[in-house]
């Protein structure tokens, strides 16, 4: 079984069935495929799904606050932990030591505080493949020896 | 939206790390949220791409 690590964007597309990570998905419910994430871009993702709720129901976002009632945001949270549990994606933690290590990571590499967890995340359980589409972290993380 | 999370430790390629537990959820509650996202998946790709080019 491969151990992949997936960003915000990725994680968020797999979780909503996007048709473009159909393949993944097939990959992960045949166990080849093990997704990790840690939990701030689980939150992260969240929010995606939030705001992609209200455009649905809008057809706009507001980019200030998230307007939807508690009982939608509530259902969306639930859909969520739904498909993370049965995508068995592993949601790490991070405690005050791995905030301390992501300080680190953003000076070294130069990158932004959610992409530096992962690598935090990467060094600690060394997976075979970390997945992202945002190009200047993955250049960077490149130039660092990482396996993106 | 208060959330209840639960952890528990697990051995993930030899490190030992703490994760969320998640319940069991039934069959009809996976298919009934797999139909719900997957009704967001364009949305998603929208929020995306918004955020994307407030970036750039």
């Amino acid at each position: 079984m491969r151990l992949l690590i997936l960003d915000t964007n990725l994680i968020s597309r797999l979780v909503s069935g996007s048709k473009y990570y159909q393949r993944l998905h097939d990959l992960v419910t045949q166990s080849k495929v093990k997704i990790v994430i840690h939990d701030v871009i689980f939150a992260e993702t969240l929010s995606v799904l939030l705001k992609s709720k209200e455009n649905q129901l809008f057809g706009k976002v507001d980019k200030e606050r998230i307007v939807l009632d508690q009982e939608t945001k509530s259902e969306v949270l639930k859909q969520l932990e739904v498909l993370t549990s049965v995508l068995n994606v592993d949601v790490v933690t991070i405690g005050r030591k791995e905030v301390d290590k992501t300080l680190e990571k953003v000076k070294d590499v130069c990158i932004s505080a959610f992409d530096a967890l992962t690598l935090v995340v990467a060094n600690s359980i060394k997976p075979d493949l970390i997945a992202t589409d945002d190009k200047l972290f993955r250049n960077r993380a490149l130039q660092k020896g990482y396996n993106i | 939206m208060v959330v209840k999370v639960e952890y528990e430790e697990k051995l993930i390629n030899n490190t030992l790390v703490k994760v969320r537990k998640f319940p069991k959820y039934s069959k009809e509650e996976a298919e009934k949220a797999m139909a719900e996202l997957r009704k967001l998946a364009p949305y998603v790709e929208k929020v995306i791409r918004e955020s994307r080019s407030e970036l750039e």
